[in-house]
């Protein structure tokens, strides 16, 4: 299990948890349907990490992305 | 009978739903299990709604939720969601099947090389070019309203007005209201018809054809760097462009900003640093022979909008902006679509901007009549000269109080006259850029944030506006950068 910031472009796992206690994050990562279980490949991680999770993309900067953890 | 989908959380949960059922007392149009459900996950609407229909039985039903809370170490809601998640993946898994399409297809390809930011960049510039400078500013600005403003206005309407009230008022003063220079229809009609319909038309096309094709999350997320430096995240970038076309309607946008820290930030950039297109279209004509005086403008805008960004988002208490937004796919345009929001754009801009025109050309022409407008240009005379521009400029500084545009188009005529050196138009056209906001962007700054923080705004705009025209021009005298 590892945090999304590690992986590299083009690396595929599946989300394991949300690393976080900030309702604020967790609400907007929940929104975007980002849920332990769900595929995730990762696009791209300069200037912003961009992934594909289940049938969406989505974009978000570096703290929110430390919050996803992945297991690949 | 529709059919429920039913799902059973873990038994604390469920428990805790019974409890809370026992409590609700009052009627609801959702059923009382999914209002349980509501409570623990923390929804706020539904919680003042409880509050306000059960009255002392809240205090219990609170005590539940808090007691639930305490077995988990994931906000309720998250627990909720992932109960909910995993029943969706088993019947997605029971019914759905996928097949994997070939990865490499030319909109995937599309859509990468709008995201990184070394192919992203230039397309970015691309963008602005074609979308801002060629369609809006040499075909809304340059093409379009010199057929209205010549061909149609000076050359019919104009004309024909100034003659009918010659003809048939007798007052003299209701003649100038009316007519001639500052008149209502002469130049409050004219102004909104033909030169801001079309360049702010053209704009809103372009716009919302940009925003169609799914490119501005794009540009959100290229950008969200930069503008966490300026205290604002990516998701700003929609105001701001948006705020090239009219920064009043931008101001309003700027409500869909988190928090009340970037809505600030934001507000106050756009007031400052952001030309409307108006505005924009007046001073690239204005400037279109001096390229040197034109980067000048470009650069020392640029600079101002990071400098005032960043010392803000230092000196403003308040969380640091998060950025995060879904990249839809890239699409087409459909027309129907762009001309639909093209329409109700253009109609609100005039229902919201068209009486404030008039109501600009009527304290102009109140300040022409009473002598009131001789005396304010003569307090501002030492200030344009203060930042080395002739005294005919105050005049225009004036006007651009009232309109942003009016204040360019005044210079515009100085610079035909030749009044002007490069040096002077590219502080003019800076300094009149930073100036106060219009007062339509004004008035939607108090109704958006409140009277306090507009003056306020306000307050720092003017002087700050007039310091940096100095500055800049000191700098451009030192070093010799523009005759």
């Amino acid at each position: 299990m590892i945090n999304l910031t590690e992986l590299k472009q083009g690396q595929k796992g599946f989300v394991a948890e949300l690393n976080t206690n900030d309702e604020n994050i967790l609400r907007k990562l929940m929104s975007m349907g980002i849920l332990p279980g769900i595929p995730l490949k990762v696009i791209q991680t300069f200037p912003s990490y961009v992934f594909q999770v289940g049938y969406t993309q989505v974009a978000v900067d570096k703290t929110i992305a430390s919050a996803i953890l992945v297991n690949i | 009978m529709q059919k429920s989908l039913n799902l059973t959380y873990d038994e604390i949960i469920e428990n805790s739903i019974n409890e809370i059922i026992k409590c609700l007392k009052a009627e609801y149009v959702l059923s009382k299990r999914s209002i349980a459900l509501l409570l623990l996950q923390g929804d706020t609407d539904m919680m003042e709604s409880v509050k306000k229909n059960e009255g002392s039985s809240f205090v219990k039903i609170s005590d539940i939720v808090n007691e639930v809370k305490k077995h988990y170490d994931k906000p309720l809601n998250y627990i909720v969601s992932l109960n909910r998640q995993k029943r969706v993946e088993e019947i997605t898994d029971k019914y759905v099947k996928k097949t994997d399409k070939s990865e490499n297809n030319i909109t995937d390809l599309i859509s990468r090389i709008t995201m990184n930011p070394i192919t992203g960049i230039p397309i970015l510039l691309l963008v602005l070019y074609f979308g801002l400078y060629k369609f809006v500013g040499e075909f809304g600005a340059g093409t379009i309203v010199d057929f209205l403003e010549a061909d149609i206005f000076e050359a019919y309407i104009n004309p024909w007005v100034n003659n009918l009230v010659t003809a048939y008022i007798p007052w003299h003063w209701l003649q100038e209201l009316i007519a001639r220079e500052y008149g209502i229809v002469t130049l409050g009609i004219r102004y909104a018809v033909a030169i801001i319909l079309p360049i702010v038309g053209t704009f809103f096309i372009a716009f919302s054809i940009i925003e169609d094709t799914g490119y501005l999350p794009r540009l959100a997320l290229l950008v969200d760097r930069i503008f966490k430096k300026i205290g604002l995240n990516g998701r700003a970038v929609i105001p701001m462009t948006l705020g090239f076309g009219c920064d009043t309607m931008a101001t309003m946008v700027s409500r869909t900003l988190e928090t009340k820290r970037e809505r600030v930030i934001a507000t106050l950039l756009l007031a400052l640093a952001i030309p409307c297109s108006a505005q924009l279209g007046v001073i690239v004509a204005l400037l279109s022979g001096q390229s040197v005086a034109l980067i000048v403008w470009v650069v020392f805008v640029a600079l101002v909008f990071l400098f005032i960004g960043f010392l803000t988002s230092k000196l403003m208490p308040g969380s640091k902006p998060s950025f995060y937004m879904e990249v839809p796919p890239l699409r087409l345009p459909k027309l129907s679509n762009v001309l639909v929001k093209t329409y109700t754009r253009i109609q609100w801009y005039f229902v919201e901007i068209l009486p404030l025109f008039i109501v600009a050309s009527v304290l102009i022409w109140f300040g022409n009549l009473t002598g009131l407008f001789d005396f304010v240009i003569s307090l501002m005379e030492p200030l344009v000269n203060f930042v080395g521009l002739p005294d005919e400029a105050a005049e225009a500084f004036l006007f651009g109080f009232f309109r942003r545009d009016y204040g360019a188009a005044g210079l515009y005529d100085l610079q035909k006259a030749g009044a002007l050196s490069p040096r002077q138009l590219a502080v003019a056209a800076s300094t009149l850029t930073l100036f106060v906001p219009c007062i339509a962007q004004f008035s939607m700054t108090i109704k958006e944030r409140g009277t306090k923080a507009a003056i306020a705004m306000a307050a720092f705009i003017f002087p700050f506006a007039f310091v940096a025209g100095f500055v800049l021009n000191w700098v451009l005298v030192t070093f010799k950068v523009l005759p």
